[in-house]
């Protein structure tokens, strides 16, 4: 590597390390803040329903954004590796983005502001128990993340535009339909991670527009109450802003993947024109999945309803038949070096195909009437954050480890940490899919019956589970502090 | 017809269409008052052309390496070209035409600076900022001060 290459590639990995560590610690301080919830559902300790619903306010918002975090370093690291990009940016979008988390922290403490991280409009102005300031911190808060997230999906677009030749090269359009012209051009197709930073990108600015404007529109709001906003438009808006943020950060994590995997195979996950197509049904699948929030709306217009079914059904075909199950050839009698890292990235592909499962299930509109507001939707959903982006973010914080220090974690550490991750972890989820499928609603401090039992167990989970990150935090400060060692 | 005097007339026009957009119609007709979604999508109609306008002028100069001050202001524009659309100024300024106008003159100057500044960040980028605030503005006239579901 050249000089420039080199500082260039230390800049970027600072920039890619600074967002993933920030996330991971605003992940531990939001798990710390579920236990809480868990256990007080439990009755294990007291909480003020005021203070539980702020607290899930933050909770929510919190993790999506530290899981957005981790993805948006990853994913900006990789690419600047196909085209060097302005660290600066990079910084701009991370601030922001810090910035706002923040605020929405400011809100909640001492704020107490917990109309939910969907602050559906006129949830945050009506009947509050909060004071009128944390209202409008939250949403400068959300408005500061979402401008963040707008100038990193902007430096992405120009990237992948720039870098393959305008929309029609980055998203492959000559390898699919005219293949041999492609060939003998001499061109070479974006890599797999390219059409995650793409789908980010298009997506995420679309997304990042829709949650600017109901935004604003809620701030404007706020200063001056008498001018009406529409609740369905209000809430169409919110959640086409929050689900695709919430979406992508799966998305942004896989790129992860795809560069980390192949290398403990041995193998080359290259583009394909079955790949690029999925990814283009990704594009279209996110940005028109979120209507599956709105069923419970009698009043959103009914085509829009079917849509959303059959958008969320469609949606898990490019990841399930083409993601996983080309990991999952990728990994065929590959020797897969099993390590902490590969360890991590096979397990969170497993975790992303039973939540996107769960997810699935939930999207039917038959059974969502009866489990919306049950415990099956936070199931589902923590089944693909916990166990998908997380994973995928520890795999890839490992592979780096691993390759920098050229060491790797014993069998008895890999076992520990897995019985910790995944055994805590899949105590905790099943008893969201237990209560959910049991008819225990989501979002109440006081649950019914069998809710504080399962509750119970689901704190159980939860603490096994933090333990098994605490023990891999501390070998990750190992495998960390080798290479600081070999450095001289 | 050369690529350049046909960009030329097309800045000229787009231009013209800006400015007739944005001053006619509130000095005309100011004893019409627009509801608030039709007055939206007046902003909107004025908000395209200006993007088109900015468009029209990067694409002399494509720019192909970052240039991350222009991001800042392709950022900032179309907020506050947003910021501006609040419906509770919309009954002042129906009823004082000049202002009407300025207004709109700004409008139309935010969304010229969100798609020149958004192209000269980099090539491709002014496209999708322009996307982006015509989004927002259409987006606005189904629910921004106004409730349509009843």
């Amino acid at each position: 590597m050249s000089e420039p290459a080199l500082r260039n590639d230390a800049a970027a990995s600072r920039v890619m390390w600074i967002y993933m560590l920030t996330g991971v610690a605003i992940f531990a301080l939001m798990a710390l803040l579920g236990l809480t919830m868990r256990m007080e559902q439990a009755k294990w300790i007291p909480l003020d329903p005021t203070m539980f619903y702020a607290i899930m306010t933050l909770h929510g918002a919190g993790m999506i954004t530290a899981m957005a975090l981790c993805g948006m370093g990853g994913l900006w690291y990789l690419m600047n590796r196909e085209r060097a990009l302005s660290t600066l940016v990079a910084y701009w979008a991370y601030a922001l983005v810090v910035a706002g988390v923040v605020a929405v922290l400011l809100s909640v403490f001492p704020g107490k502001f917990g109309a939910g991280w969907t602050f559906l409009y006129p949830l945050p102005f009506i009947g509050a128990a909060w004071p009128s300031w944390a209202t409008g911190l939250f949403l400068l808060g959300i408005a500061l993340v979402n401008v963040g997230w707008i100038v990193w999906c902007t430096q992405m677009f120009g990237c992948v535009v720039a870098t393959y030749g305008g929309i029609r090269g980055a998203l492959a359009w000559d390898l699919v339909f005219h293949p041999k012209r492609f060939a003998a051009s001499g061109r070479h197709a974006p890599p797999p991670q390219a059409f995650a930073a793409l789908v980010a990108a298009v997506d995420g600015l679309l997304a990042g527009a829709a949650g600017m404007l109901v935004g604003i529109a809620l701030i404007v709001h706020w200063l001056s109450p008498s001018i009406p906003l529409d609740p369905l438009w209000a809430k169409n808006l919110t959640f086409f802003f929050g689900h695709t943020f919430a979406n992508l950060t799966i998305y942004m994590a896989i790129a992860l993947v795809y560069v980390g995997l192949p290398r403990y195979a041995n193998r080359e996950w290259h583009t394909s024109q079955v790949l690029a197509v999925a990814w283009w049904g990704t594009l279209l699948f996110v940005a028109l999945a979120y209507f599956h929030h709105l069923y419970m709306d009698f009043v959103q217009p009914r085509p829009v309803q079917y849509i959303g079914e059959v958008v969320s059904y469609l949606a898990a075909f490019p990841p399930a038949v083409v993601t996983v199950f080309g990991g999952a050839l990728l990994i065929f009698r590959s020797q897969l070096r099993w390590t902490m890292g590969s360890m991590f990235m096979f397990a969170g592909m497993v975790g992303w195909i039973v939540g996107g499962f769960g997810a699935v299930i939930d999207a039917t509109i038959d059974i969502n009437s009866t489990l919306h507001n049950t415990l099956w939707v936070p199931a589902h959903f923590h089944t693909y954050l916990l166990e998908g982006v997380v994973l995928f973010v520890l795999g890839w914080i490992f592979h780096q480890l691993e390759e920098r220090s050229a060491a790797q974690s014993s069998l008895l550490m890999r076992w520990l940490v897995a019985l910790g991750i995944f055994g805590g972890g899949a105590i905790f989820l099943l008893a969201f899919y237990v209560g959910g499928a049991d008819g225990v609603p989501r979002r109440y401090a006081t649950q019914p019956p069998p809710g504080p039992e399962i509750s119970a167990w689901a704190s159980v989970g939860i603490i096994i589970l933090l333990i098994g990150f605490v023990v891999c935090l501390m070998e990750a400060v190992r495998l960390a502090r080798l290479r600081r060692a070999a450095t001289p | 017809m050369s690529a350049v005097p046909r960009r030329t007339l097309a800045v000229a026009l787009l231009a013209a269409a800006c400015v007739v957009a944005s001053v006619v119609p509130p000095i005309e007709s100011s004893s019409v008052r627009l509801d608030v979604q039709t007055h939206h999508l007046a902003h909107a109609v004025i908000i395209a052309l200006g993007l088109a306008l900015g468009l029209v002028i990067a694409s002399a100069r494509p720019v192909r390496e970052e240039r991350p001050a222009w991001l800042l202001v392709a950022i900032v524009s179309p907020l506050m070209a947003m910021l501006l659309m609040i419906p509770a100024t919309y009954d002042f300024t129906e009823s004082h035409p000049l202002l009407h106008a300025l207004d709109h003159l700004v409008f139309a100057a935010l969304s010229l600076l969100t798609a020149y500044a958004g192209e000269q960040y980099l090539r491709g980028v002014g496209w999708a900022a322009a996307v982006a605030l015509e989004m927002m503005a259409v987006g606005a006239a189904f629910g921004y001060g106004i409730i349509l579901t009843r």
